[in-house]
C-alpha cells in the first residue's frame, strides 16, 4: 500500500447554528486530526449525532469549519444517507447526467457497466421516484463508483438494503478498495464493517475516541448465516 | 475553471425534472381555462377582438409566467437543499457557481418554454380572430419571456433563504414592486427631502425596471416598436440576470449545507 496521504485533516473545529441567525452555535467537531492513506477502506463509526456526517460534510466543503485544515490530493465523490435525487427522471437519465457533471469518459459503457455490477439493469430505465430505497442506494453507489474518483466517500452505505443488496455492496466495496480506491464510509453494522475496512476510527462527541488498523484478510468470504442462506433461497438468488 | 460542459449538464438535469413538475401541468390547464374565458369576453366585448385577447390575454401570461417561475424556481432549490442532492451534486460541480448558473439557466429555458408556448397560442388566436400587428405582438412576447428569465433569476436569489414562505413573499415583493416602478421614481422626483430622495433613488436603481422592458401597452396597435428598443430592453435584461445570479452565487458561495 502506497504511504501517499490523499486526505489530510488538522486541528479540525466546526459548530453549527442550532437555530436562527441569532442563536448559540453548537461545536460538533473538535480537534479532528485524520490521515488517509491512498487504497485504505476507513470505518468511520459513531453513535447516531457524534459527528459523523459532519464530518463528511466538511471533507467535502458543504459546510464551513471554524479553525483547522483540510488538505485533499485528488477527486472526490460523496454518497449522502439517504440519496433523494430527481424523482422524474430514469435511472439512466440521472447517471448520464452525472456522469457529464464528473466529466466521465464512456459514459454509456461505464453505466451499463456498473449496472450490471450492481444488479440494477432492470430498472434503469424506471423514474428514480418508482424505485424502492434500496434500488436508489445502489442507483447512488454507482453514481459515485461511476466517476473513478480518488476519494470515496460513503454515509451509511448499507442501510436500506436487502440481505442480497448487502453482500453485493459489501463485495462492491472491497473489490474497490482491493483495486486500490481510497473508501471512507460510516455505518452502525459493525459486523459487515469488519468484512470491509482496514482501519476503523471511532468518534464520540465530535472527537476521535479511537483509531485502529484492522485485518481484512480474515473476513474476505463473507459467512452466510442460516437465515440468509433461506432469504436467498425464497428469493433464487 | 469555466467549463461549460458542467453547467450545462447541470441546467439539462433541471430541465428534465422541472419538464414533469405539476407546477408546469397546473400552468398549462390554469392557462387553457383562461384562454377559453379571455376569449369569451373578446368575443362579446365592442373592439376588435383580437385586440382584446391580446391585451388581456398578454397581461394574463405575464402574471402566471412570473408566478409558476417564481414558485418553480424556489421549490426546485429547497428541494435539492432539503433532499440533500447538492451532497452529491456540489462535488461534482465543481464550483458551487456551476450549480447556481446550471440550475437557473435551467429553470429560466424551463420558463422560456412554457412562456413561448403560451404566447404562441394567444398570439395565433388573436391573429386568427381579429386585425391585430404580428410584429409588435412578437416584440411585445419577446419581452414577456425575458420577464419570466428575470423573475426566475430574482427567485434564485431569495431561494437562498431558508424560509420557502419567506422567499416567496421576497421575490413576489421584488417584482411586484419593479412593476410599480415608475410610482417609486415619480415620488422621488416630487419630494424635497434629501434623505428621502437618496433612499427613494437607492430603490429604484436596485430594484429590477419589470415596467420599462414591458412593451404590451402598444402591441398590435402599432406596426411595430423601434428594433433598437427591443436591443436595449434586451441588453438590460441580460445585464439584470448575470448581476442576480453573481450576487446569488456569491451568497450560496458562503453558505453551510446543512
Amino acid at each position: 500500500m502506497s504511504s501517499h496521504i490523499v486526505l489530510r485533516m488538522r486541528d479540525v473545529n466546526m459548530s453549527v447554528r442550532t437555530g436562527h441567525i441569532f442563536t448559540k452555535r453548537k461545536q460538533v467537531l473538535r480537534n479532528i486530526n485524520i490521515d488517509i492513506r491512498k487504497g485504505e477502506c476507513v470505518a468511520y463509526l459513531g453513535a447516531n449525532g457524534a459527528g459523523k456526517t459532519s464530518t463528511f460534510k466538511a471533507i467535502s466543503g458543504l459546510s464551513s469549519i471554524d479553525s483547522g485544515s483540510i488538505i485533499k490530493h485528488g477527486t472526490l465523490s460523496i454518497m449522502p444517507e439517504t440519496p433523494y435525487f430527481y424523482k422524474h427522471i430514469t435511472c439512466r437519465d440521472l447517471l448520464s447526467l452525472m456522469g457529464k457533471l464528473n466529466t466521465v469518459d464512456d459514459i454509456n459503457q461505464k453505466i451499463d457497466a456498473w449496472s450490471h455490477r450492481l444488479n440494477i439493469t432492470p430498472i434503469m430505465d424506471k423514474r428514480i421516484g418508482q424505485c424502492s430505497k434500496g434500488q436508489v442506494q445502489r442507483v447512488g453507489l454507482a453514481q459515485v463508483l461511476m466517476s473513478e474518483p480518488d476519494i470515496v466517500i460513503l454515509d451509511e452505505p448499507l442501510s436500506g438494503l436487502d440481505p442480497v443488496g448487502r453482500r453485493l455492496v459489501i463485495s462492491v466495496l472491497l473489490e474497490q478498495s482491493m483495486s486500490g480506491q481510497t473508501i471512507l464510509f460510516s455505518s452502525h453494522i459493525i459486523d459487515d464493517v469488519e468484512k470491509i475496512c482496514t482501519r476503523a476510527i471511532f468518534i464520540r462527541n465530535g472527537s476521535i475516541a479511537h483509531d485502529e488498523f484492522v485485518k481484512r484478510e480474515q473476513y474476505r468470504t463473507p459467512p452466510q448465516t442460516a437465515l440468509e442462506k433461506v432469504f436467498m433461497d425464497v428469493n433464487q438468488c | 475553471m469555466l467549463n461549460v460542459n458542467k453547467v450545462y449538464a447541470m441546467a439539462t438535469m433541471t430541465i428534465k425534472e422541472s419538464i414533469k413538475n405539476r407546477i408546469v401541468y397546473a400552468v398549462f390547464t390554469a392557462s387553457a381555462m383562461m384562454f377559453m374565458m379571455i376569449y369569451a369576453v373578446a368575443s362579446v366585448t365592442m373592439g376588435d377582438t383580437g385586440q382584446i385577447m391580446i391585451d388581456t390575454g398578454s397581461g394574463v401570461i405575464t402574471i402566471i409566467v412570473d408566478i409558476m417561475a417564481i414558485v418553480m424556481t424556489i421549490e426546485s432549490f429547497k428541494n435539492d437543499r432539503e433532499g440533500r442532492n447538492l451532497f452529491v451534486l456540489l462535488p461534482a460541480c465543481g464550483c458551487r457557481w456551476r450549480y447556481i448558473t446550471g440550475k437557473s439557466i435551467g429553470l429560466m429555458v424551463m420558463s422560456a418554454i412554457i412562456t413561448i408556448s403560451l404566447l404562441t397560442v394567444l398570439d395565433l388566436s388573436a391573429m386568427l380572430y381579429g386585425h391585430v400587428h404580428p410584429i409588435s405582438i412578437f416584440q411585445s412576447s419577446i419581452t414577456i419571456v425575458e420577464e419570466g428569465m428575470m423573475a426566475t433569476a430574482i427567485a434564485s436569489l431569495f431561494a437562498q433563504g431558508s424560509s420557502f414562505l419567506a422567499s416567496i413573499l421576497m421575490t413576489c415583493a421584488t417584482v411586484f414592486a419593479g412593476h410599480y416602478i415608475y410610482i417609486i421614481k415619480s415620488f422621488t422626483n416630487s419630494i424635497h427631502n434629501v434623505f428621502l430622495q437618496t433612499s427613494g433613488k437607492m430603490i429604484s436603481w436596485i430594484l429590477p425596471d419589470f415596467y420599462s422592458i414591458s412593451l404590451r401597452s402598444s402591441a398590435g396597435y402599432i406596426n411595430a416598436y423601434d428594433w433598437s428598443l427591443l436591443f436595449h430592453i434586451t441588453c438590460y435584461v441580460i445585464f439584470e440576470v448575470v448581476a442576480i445570479l453573481t450576487l446569488s452565487a456569491i451568497i450560496f458561495s458562503r453558505k453551510d449545507i446543512s
